[in-house]
């Protein structure tokens, strides 16, 4: 038995509140290292029956002991066959490569579709217009699985006590651009064409956040966090101006959705957004989790640890190339500066590789028991 | 701009609903919510495949889905979401279909 006085769900988001729980949260995010955990392909793990998923999830938890303080949905194939909206990975926009092999994940090949001299278009036609051939019945087949969804969170969040990282998603809409426009376009019409990018912004911000709003409802999670897609406008691809302008306002719009809501703002922030940690404090009260992949987590701890949880950032480098010793040392690191009164959760950069080695990934559980404890 | 939701936490989900149609389907765009008896055959085909899906927490989970949302919320959320997108779906592999041809 475990000699532990909170619940994971505990003190997930008594971390999330900025207070100490028991033990820092030991919360790596993890998707298709679950199938690699299990012993079974990323086919098998995306195309196969919900159930292998589900049950990869809960063999990988229990093969750490059950100690990983939060599970995530197998979110991949959720992705790929659910969300006609283009978020970051969506097979009605992209073609998808499936490996069939263990320690594999699924690949979204991004090839432009979108030009600016169609954003009339869509805003008359709507995005529909820019899908893919799709199979009809492995788009049925994942509707339905929406039920079998609903069973995974109750089970984790009420029978386990567990959190799931999220069960929504939204990104601002400027992302959203660089997926269908593809990079060297998209950089080119923000610098050329920004009112035309605004415009565009605007008109898509609004459905963007009612889809959010109604897989919110859908989902019913108890853990209520919103999941918030931060991966292309951080300062590694724009700049602070163009932040300014097609990036902040419509993440406060998102925000006081959520913080009206009741949600947890969860931002997964990959690349390194430290050069733009000070425009977080512009933002809303109200609670957030920032899971950061490559900025400077003690830095972050420095400028916004008072009013935003910190998440992360064993990055997957270390992860797949390092030694269980590195990563302690890493951990106990990270768990002793941004641990620091609390408001921080132990976990990777964006997400486990899907060929970590398991031993690796124990190391992050060891060290987040072994140095995370606030008291006993 | 309309908001979905007021500084009470009141849900304008017609607007919502505006906003997602919009969004997918565009500002003139229409929606084609026929429901086909191919696609009904699925899921009556698959009746055990939902079955199998259901637990007393699920169906709790649905029952007070249907009473927040109301009836002509969420129908009109399902004719949106899943069966617009099932008929733009088909309707974009012709149109693809047909331009290979050409």
């Amino acid at each position: 038995m475990k000699d532990e006085s909170m619940t994971s769900m505990e003190r997930f988001h008594t971390a999330v509140v900025l207070k100490e729980p028991d033990r820092v949260p030991i919360a790596p995010l993890m998707d298709y290292y679950y199938a690699n955990c299990a012993g079974i392909t990323a086919k098998e793990y995306v195309l196969g029956d919900f159930k292998i998923a589900a049950d990869a999830v809960k063999k990988t938890y229990w093969r750490h002991g059950g100690d990983l303080d939060m599970v995530h949905i197998p979110i991949g194939r959720i992705y790929a066959f659910f969300e006609p909206f283009p978020a970051a990975h969506s097979g009605f926009y992209s073609p998808l490569q499936v490996p069939d092999m263990i320690g594999g994940s699924l690949q979204f090949v991004e090839e432009p579709i979108l030009d600016i001299s169609e954003f009339d278009l869509i805003m008359d036609e709507g995005f529909s217009q820019l899908w893919r051939p799709l199979s009809i019945e492995k788009v049925q087949r994942t509707q339905i699985e929406f039920l079998q969804i609903l069973k995974f969170a109750e089970f984790w969040e009420n029978k386990m006590n567990v959190p799931l990282y999220t069960l929504t998603a939204t990104i601002t809409p400027l992302e959203t651009l660089s997926y269908l426009c593809g990079l060297t376009k998209w950089s080119r019409y923000i610098h050329k064409y920004p009112e035309k990018m605004e415009e565009m912004c605007d008109f898509m911000i609004k459905g963007l956040l009612a889809n959010d709003l109604f897989l919110k409802k859908l989902a019913q999670s108890r853990s209520k966090h919103s999941y918030v897609c931060l991966e292309r406008v951080s300062a590694s691809f724009i700049s602070p101006k163009i932040f300014e302008t097609l990036v902040l306002p419509y993440l406060k719009q998102i925000v006081k959705i959520n913080n009206r809501l009741g949600y947890i703002n969860l931002f997964h922030m990959d690349t390194d957004w430290t050069p733009f940690f000070e425009y977080f404090l512009e933002l809303p009260r109200g609670h957030y989790i920032l899971h950061l992949e490559n900025s400077d987590i003690f830095k972050a701890k420095e400028i916004l640890g008072d009013r935003f949880c910190l998440m992360g950032n064993v990055n997957s480098t270390l992860q797949k190339l390092g030694t269980p010793k590195q990563i302690m040392d890493h951990c106990k690191k990270l768990v002793e500066v941004c641990g620091e009164g609390g408001g921080y959760i132990l976990g990777s950069g964006c997400e486990i590789a899907s060929d970590a080695p398991f031993e690796n990934i124990q190391a992050i559980v060891d060290a987040g028991k072994r140095y995370g404890v606030y008291r006993k | 701009m309309t908001e979905i939701i007021d500084e009470d936490g009141q849900i304008n989900y017609d607007q919502a609903l505006l906003d997602l149609k919009t969004f997918l389907y565009g500002r003139k765009g229409k929606i084609d919510t026929h429901i086909h008896l191919h696609d009904l055959k699925f899921y009556v085909k698959n009746i055990r495949f939902v079955l199998r899906s259901l637990s007393l927490a699920v169906i709790r989970k649905v029952i007070s889905l249907w009473i927040e949302l109301g009836y002509r919320t969420l129908s009109r959320y399902l004719n949106l979401n899943v069966i617009a997108v099932l008929n733009k779906l088909k309707e974009r592999e012709k149109t693809q279909r047909a331009k290979h041809e050409r």
